[in-house]
């Protein structure tokens, strides 16, 4: 197996998730990068990706793991960046012995969401921090409300803007739906474009690991 | 990219569409005397399959000093944002607005998509008639594309016409303008120096002459604009790959343009005659090329008849042998009924067999020259069966010259004999389906069938009725075009350059992607033409052998003389054998260029 660790900034956060996926599934058959493929009824090559990025946000830390064996990382990872569109170049290409399941095991994402909002501080903690938060969303034809709190990990307002992290998976939090939320209640115009996903974790009660920290102990 | 339009693309379907950024982008940034955006007036999915847009937009990019940029029609939803932002429409390689362009063209491929072409011009701010354009800086606007063949109805729009191919007369015309705007010359001289290159059609300088509103004659003529050897000529292989689903998401493999089946309805075969191959070696290569660098996996075939490749056993057999085996798929086109083998068929399941006899009868068949026999259809079923297809797709037209009810039955008929035969042949426990599909005849321009009427509304919905209530037949389905929008078509693939009026008043009253069938208004279009004081029946009517038709200016190489004979032979029942190498049937078309 191998790790891929991407980005996804610039005009290619406008792919959807599915249409990314091809994107990377044609970027390796041009890379010549093998996968084996299952072994099912209908064979698919191997491949894990992270939680779903909605559209238009941005990313610093996506992974591709991919069933390679016949290549280095780093013949795999020059491979892939050679092939790759722009903007979905990787950082880095990691020798893992089996799959993370990062679908499964990563359960936050830190977002980050540039804008001034200094002067707002206190009010836009105070609201995300709290309690109970109900929001109201459309989802397909209807309206829906739900209680975000018990979903947000963290939220901070810095310098140059929110830093805040989200459930991810089950139960998932969508990034956009948090600042669609301070859009309407502090009249701000926080745009999807302006979201970025930093990182991806692994938070076990108190204990708090980066998924590239998790990955290291999968390999131990 | 701006921060509103960064916003307005979150509100859209598909914000993939306007942003680019596909693998094998060429470069973009390079120093660059010429500017020019290449437009496809449908949306990006259409636009993107289409290959000769993609041959053009590589080629151009080749060119030191030359950057070719794309844009294609902002769908509804997008167009309603540019225009509430006030954003013009813009490149979707470099976001540059049109109007920045020293040379935007159209490349129009059909004929419902002349009010997409007044759509884009008008989020772009470009005033829709040349001249109006005069004063102002603005683009050179040009277009190209198959309906260049009758390019009337839409010639005063454009400051240029490119008519033939783009290899040809788009990179002469671009390097040219790529001279005189660094000799700074001005647009008037640039066009003069322009008319004089093959294939170059200057609407202000070529006009039809009227006497009581018939066209007599033209001040002018133009030649048609061929590349001599194809097989040497420019074909992309480090392609494009988008980075959503297009219509036709797949590698494509241009074998030979021209057709020399010579089916009498048939536009395409006689417009991109002579006819040149691309020889067998170069597409092996270019086949395995064009895997390498998308990464598809799937590998097409487009030519206008596929069976009649020279060597299209050894290109199927190489192909499958080199390229297109494992994860690579050669998709096979729909081959004339009379090559297919079965070898030639992919490995897993069978899908269902396309073919197109066009018309019931075999007399019909005779009048159109398409040349299928009645054994030619029964042993292709036969075999097809044997190997175990349980689907047939029928394609026929109706409304063709000369056509009886008769020739209505006899496609009911020619679907009785299938499940006649599938209780026979049939090797597979399923039910053979049989989809039957209608279009109705379109007299084109550059057929013998030019000066023949299109039958009526009425008529078209007659036809039909006939056979809703004959092929009500189980597992069989029928499927028909649109009637109004094939009157539309009719219309303006004959029209002359009074027509610009309707197109333009069609517009403003909101007849936009009129090619999809759920936005065509028939209705809005036939206010449009009434509002103008122009009769649809006068351009869907017989024509006269005498009159002077509107695009008899332009020099395609077949001749009118030959059309003539050609449609003499079609009211006789007499076929013409398709031409080769060593029978020639003296279309003209070799005086452009050599055949074969």
């Amino acid at each position: 197996m191998k790790v891929i660790r991407h980005i996804k900034k610039g005009n290619i956060c406008y792919v959807s998730h599915i249409d990314s996926m091809r994107v990377l599934q044609r970027t390796l058959t041009r890379a010549n990068i093998s996968i084996k493929m299952s072994e099912g009824f209908n064979p698919h090559p191997i491949t894990y990706t992270s939680h779903p990025l909605p559209l238009g946000v941005a990313s610093e830390e996506e992974f591709f793991v991919i069933a390679n064996e016949d290549m280095t990382a780093e013949q795999v990872l020059q491979a892939f960046n050679d092939n790759v569109p722009n903007g979905m170049t990787a950082t880095e290409c990691i020798e893992c012995v089996k799959n993370p399941n990062f679908a499964k095991n990563v359960n936050y994402c830190e977002y980050f969401v540039s804008g001034d909002f200094v002067r707002l501080k206190e009010q836009l903690e105070s609201t995300a921090n709290s309690k109970e938060w109900v929001i109201t969303y459309k989802f397909k034809d209807s309206e829906k409300t739900q209680d975000i709190a018990p979903l947000i990990y963290s939220f901070k307002v810095e310098n140059y803007g929110i830093r805040m992290v989200l459930a991810a998976g089950n139960p998932n939090l969508r990034p956009d739906r948090v600042t669609t939320a301070l859009n309407e209640k502090y009249s701000l115009k926080i745009g999807t474009n302006d979201i970025i996903r930093t990182k991806q974790l692994v938070i076990n009660g108190d204990k708090i690991k980066t998924a590239m920290e998790f990955l290291q102990e999968v390999n131990k | 990219m701006n921060e509103k339009l960064k916003q307005i693309l979150m509100q859209v379907e598909k914000p993939a569409r306007y942003v680019g950024g596909e693998f094998n982008m060429p470069n973009m940034d390079k120093p660059c005397n010429t500017r020019l955006c290449l437009c496809f007036p449908e949306i990006y999915e259409i636009g993107m399959s289409n290959i000769g847009v993609r041959i053009l937009y590589h080629m151009l990019n080749e060119f030191e000093g030359i950057v070719c940029e794309r844009c294609f029609a902002p769908f509804v939803d997008m167009g309603e944002q540019l225009q509430a932002n006030n954003i013009p429409l813009f490149s979707i390689d470099s976001h540059k607005p049109l109007k920045e362009f020293d040379i935007v063209g159209m490349s129009i491929g059909y004929e419902l998509l002349y009010t997409n072409v007044l759509y884009m011009l008008d989020l772009a701010g470009i005033p829709f008639r040349a001249k109006d354009r005069q004063n102002g800086d603005y683009p050179i606007l040009i277009a190209g594309g198959p309906c260049v063949v009758n390019p009337e109805p839409f010639a005063e729009i454009f400051d240029a016409i490119l008519i033939g191919e783009g290899e040809k007369n788009l990179k002469e015309f671009t390097l040219l303008y790529d001279e005189c705007k660094k000799a700074k010359v001005s647009k008037a001289e640039f066009l003069e120096r322009a008319s004089k290159l093959d294939g170059v059609y200057i609407p202000e300088l070529v006009k039809p002459n009227l006497v009581n509103g018939k066209i007599e004659s033209f001040s002018g003529s133009v030649k048609k604009a061929i590349v001599q050897d194809l097989d040497s000529s420019y074909f992309p292989t480090k392609i494009l790959v988008p980075n959503i689903e297009i219509t036709h998401d797949r590698a494509v493999l241009e074998l030979y343009r021209g057709c020399n089946n010579g089916c009498r309805f048939c536009q395409a075969c006689f417009y991109y005659r002579p006819i040149r191959y691309r020889k067998l070696d170069t597409l092996l290569e270019y086949g395995r090329e064009l895997v390498e660098n998308t990464g598809y996996s799937e590998l097409s075939l487009s030519s206008l008849s596929t069976s009649d490749y020279y060597a299209l056993h050894e290109l199927i057999t190489g192909l499958k042998s080199s390229v297109c085996n494992g994860d690579v798929r050669l998709a096979m086109p729909s081959l004339r009924l009379d090559s297919y083998k079965p070898e030639y068929m992919g490995s897993g399941r069978l899908g269902s067999l396309t073919f197109a006899p066009e018309a019931g009868t075999q007399r019909l068949r005779d009048v159109i020259n398409k040349n299928i026999s009645e054994e030619n259809i029964k042993n292709t079923i036969k075999h097809a069966l044997e190997c175990g297809y349980t689907g047939f797709k029928l394609y026929f037209m109706i409304g063709l010259p000369t056509e009886t009810t008769e020739d209505l039955q006899g496609i009911v008929d020619i679907v009785l004999l299938i499940k006649d035969m599938a209780r026979q042949y049939s090797k597979s426990k399923r039910p053979v389906n049989i989809t039957v599909s209608t279009s109705v005849f379109i007299p084109k321009p550059l057929t013998p069938f030019q000066w023949e009427r299109q039958i009526s509304v009425q008529e078209m919905l007659e036809k039909q009725r006939f056979l809703i209530d004959n092929l009500h037949i189980k597992n069989v389905r029928y499927n028909w075009h649109g009637a109004e929008s094939s009157v539309i078509e009719a219309v303006f693939s004959r029209g002359d350059r009074r027509l610009l009026d309707v197109i333009e008043k069609a517009y403003s009253k909101g007849c936009k992607f009129d090619g999809w069938s759920e936005r065509f208004d028939y209705e809005k279009w036939c206010e449009a033409f009434e509002e103008c004081g122009i009769n649809m029946s006068d351009y869907t009517r017989d024509w006269q052998e005498s009159e002077v038709l509107p695009w008899d200016f332009v020099e395609h190489g077949v001749s009118k003389k030959y059309l003539l004979k050609e449609r003499h032979n079609a009211y006789n029942a007499v076929k013409t054998k398709a031409c080769d190498k060593q029978n020639c049937t003296g279309c003209g078309a070799n005086k452009m260029g050599r055949c074969y």
